[in-house]
């Protein structure tokens, strides 16, 4: 590993449910949360995420699960930056906000600006108050593995050039089944978060705890090596 | 010596002209591409208005479906031919984008609006052998694929980066806007005290950034900044701290002083909230009075990934012409007082260092400084 780069949480939703560096793992029955339909995995009635989209919800919850209030000191956060590394972005927004589009429908002018991808880190940087450097890459070929290399290396390349002293790096896909069916593609629902922070004192090493953390806290700590 | 980005190529093709000197010679005429709809006239929104593609440069594309791919390669290919067509075997691309190709599901096309598959489209069909990705960071776009570029650039991975910016008009994008109630129905008129309201546009644009100094133009790039409002998702922030924040990043990366810019081109929607806090931003950047300042958005409407690539183009005209454009429309300044807002176009002597500024939607900001 980058001996300036520290890895300070890890956070993942995903169908099996939720886990991360500060959060013991549950399914969304264990904690309470329906998981009967995707959208009420935040059910509306929690201000936190009343506005949000799916993506921006998974977005938010996997980083709060990764510590993101605790890894980021205050003095940090204004030099934060976001990376959210994505394939197919806000395509389940972009699907709901085209169908309210059509005659005779309606749709809420809250669900246009989430027809950005780049909007859900916008939530996390307001929740947080994270104002660094914000990128949101996405990458043609169908490789999650790519697509979760270019944005840990564009996070590594903005913390070793010294632009931001800490990233919050997202990577993953919201499209739930319902709307991959109208354009032939299948459910993709997971986002993994992954906190960064440049130098800094050491802290003992993250302990993978469930074998979904394990793998991805594996594949970071490589990608982050390969500076 | 720090390595810099070098602008060895640049391209674009918009409602103004079918490449860059028409482009770069309307906007500094005053002229304006905002004319009444007429490929969209039967959209459901709340304008009359936008600036769109001509209807045979949408012919040469082959169709709206094709609109964002063509847009962008022939921007690009203008841009490779100015840099001399370096191998591009080496190339690398950045494409910027809001949306990418959304004829899949808007229209009987297969994009889905993942601007990823479009960039590999472009690499592919422009046959580049580099590393191809998109940036879609709203309407800031276009300046952080310039910084993204840029970074591989100093960096030493690569040695040329192609980027480009493409945006389409369709009804999904003006029946967004107008959801929000940010399109004026007629055309609009930035930093004007009657300004209602953006209008869209459509354009391809594109830059060449080398690390080759003997290819340069006689412009590079001498720094770059982003930020976050971390404010509101729509609403730029009330004091324009975020914006400002870019572009001190951007000046302290260049190693200059505000004092040092010689024009800024400003994002300059035309919205009442965007402009008052582009004012605010500079104002607190300059602590007084500004630098010479306009914006091109009236011209050229707000062709929202590609923006920033355009007005890039304009940001490096004037450094390169010593002349700035002014603001189209405006009649009677309605923003924070001590913004320089030029009026028509006009001479800025012994320019070396320009300033560009963009913000989107999540509270985006990006700044760039373009030195000779």
């Amino acid at each position: 590993m980058s001996a300036s780069i520290r890895i300070a949480g890890l956070g993942l939703v995903d169908e099996g449910g939720l886990v991360g560096t500060a959060c013991e793992a549950r399914s969304f029955e264990q904690g309470g949360i329906a998981k009967a339909r995707w959208k009420s995995l935040f059910p509306l009635p929690n201000p936190a995420y009343r506005h949000l989209d799916l993506f921006g919800r998974c977005v938010c919850i996997a980083s709060e699960a990764a510590g993101i209030g605790r890894a980021l000191a205050d003095e940090l956060r204004r030099d934060t930056a976001l990376v959210l590394a994505t394939r197919h972005g806000c395509l389940e927004s972009d699907l709901h906000f085209a169908a309210g589009l059509a005659p005779g429908e309606r749709v809420s002018p809250a669900v246009f600006p989430y027809t950005l991808p780049s909007t859900c880190l916008g939530e996390l940087a307001i929740r947080h108050r994270l104002q660094g450097p914000l990128l949101c890459l996405m990458r043609g070929d169908d490789s999650l593995q790519a697509t979760r290399k270019s944005g840990l290396r564009e996070a590594r390349r903005l913390l070793e050039r010294g632009e931001a002293r800490a990233a919050v790096v997202c990577i993953g896909d919201c499209l739930t089944a319902e709307r991959g069916a109208q354009v032939d593609l299948p459910e993709r629902i997971g986002v993994a978060s992954v906190v960064l922070v440049a130098g800094g004192p050491e802290v003992p090493e993250l302990d993978g705890g469930d074998p979904r953390l394990a793998a991805l806290l594996a594949v970071v700590r490589e990608e982050v090596a390969a500076s | 010596m720090t390595r810099r980005a070098h602008i060895t190529g640049r391209g674009a093709v918009s409602p103004l002209g079918a490449d860059r000197a028409a482009f770069l010679e309307a906007v500094f005429e005053g002229r304006s591409a905002v004319e009444p709809l007429a490929r969209l006239a039967g959209t459901d929104c709340l304008t009359r208005v936008a600036a769109e593609i001509s209807a045979a440069t949408l012919a040469a594309a082959g169709g709206e479906s094709e609109l964002p791919a063509h847009l962008g390669l022939v921007a690009a290919r203008e841009a490779l031919a100015e840099a001399g067509e370096p191998e591009r075997e080496r190339v690398g691309l950045v494409l910027a984008t809001t949306k990418g190709d959304l004829s899949g599901i808007w229209g009987e096309g297969r994009g889905l609006g993942d601007p990823g598959r479009l960039a590999v489209h472009m690499a592919r069909t422009l046959e580049l052998g580099g590393p191809a990705l998109a940036v879609s960071c709203a309407c800031a776009s276009g300046l952080s694929a310039v910084a993204m570029a840029a970074r591989w650039i100093e960096d030493g991975e690569l040695d040329e980066v192609l980027v480009v910016g493409t945006d389409g008009l369709s009804p999904f994008v003006l029946g967004g806007f107008s959801s929000l109630l940010a399109l004026d129905s007629g055309p609009c008129r930035p930093f004007d005290r009657e300004r209602k309201g953006l209008n869209l546009g459509e354009a391809g644009g594109a830059l060449v950034l080398s690390g080759d100094p003997a290819r340069s133009i006689g412009v590079y790039l001498a720094g770059f900044g982003e930020s976050n409002d971390a404010n509101h998702i729509t609403g730029p922030s009330r004091d324009g701290e975020g914006l400002c924040l870019a572009a001190q990043r951007a000046l302290g990366r260049a190693g200059l002083d505000p004092t040092d810019i010689a024009y800024a081109h400003l994002h300059g929607t035309g919205t009442v909230y965007n402009d008052e806090m582009e004012a605010k931003a500079l104002l607190r950047l300059c602590g007084g009075p500004t630098m010479p300042a306009s914006g091109t958005k009236a011209q050229t409407g707000h062709t929202l990934g590609a923006a920033g690539l355009i007005e890039s183009l304009v940001a490096i005209e004037a450094l390169l012409t010593g002349r700035a454009p002014g603001n189209h429309g405006l009649e009677e300044p309605g923003v924070s007082g001590g913004l320089n807002l030029l009026r028509e176009t006009t001479e800025l002597p012994d320019a070396r260092h320009v300033l560009k500024l963009a913000a989107g939607f999540g509270g985006i900001n990006a700044a760039l400084v373009f030195a000779r």
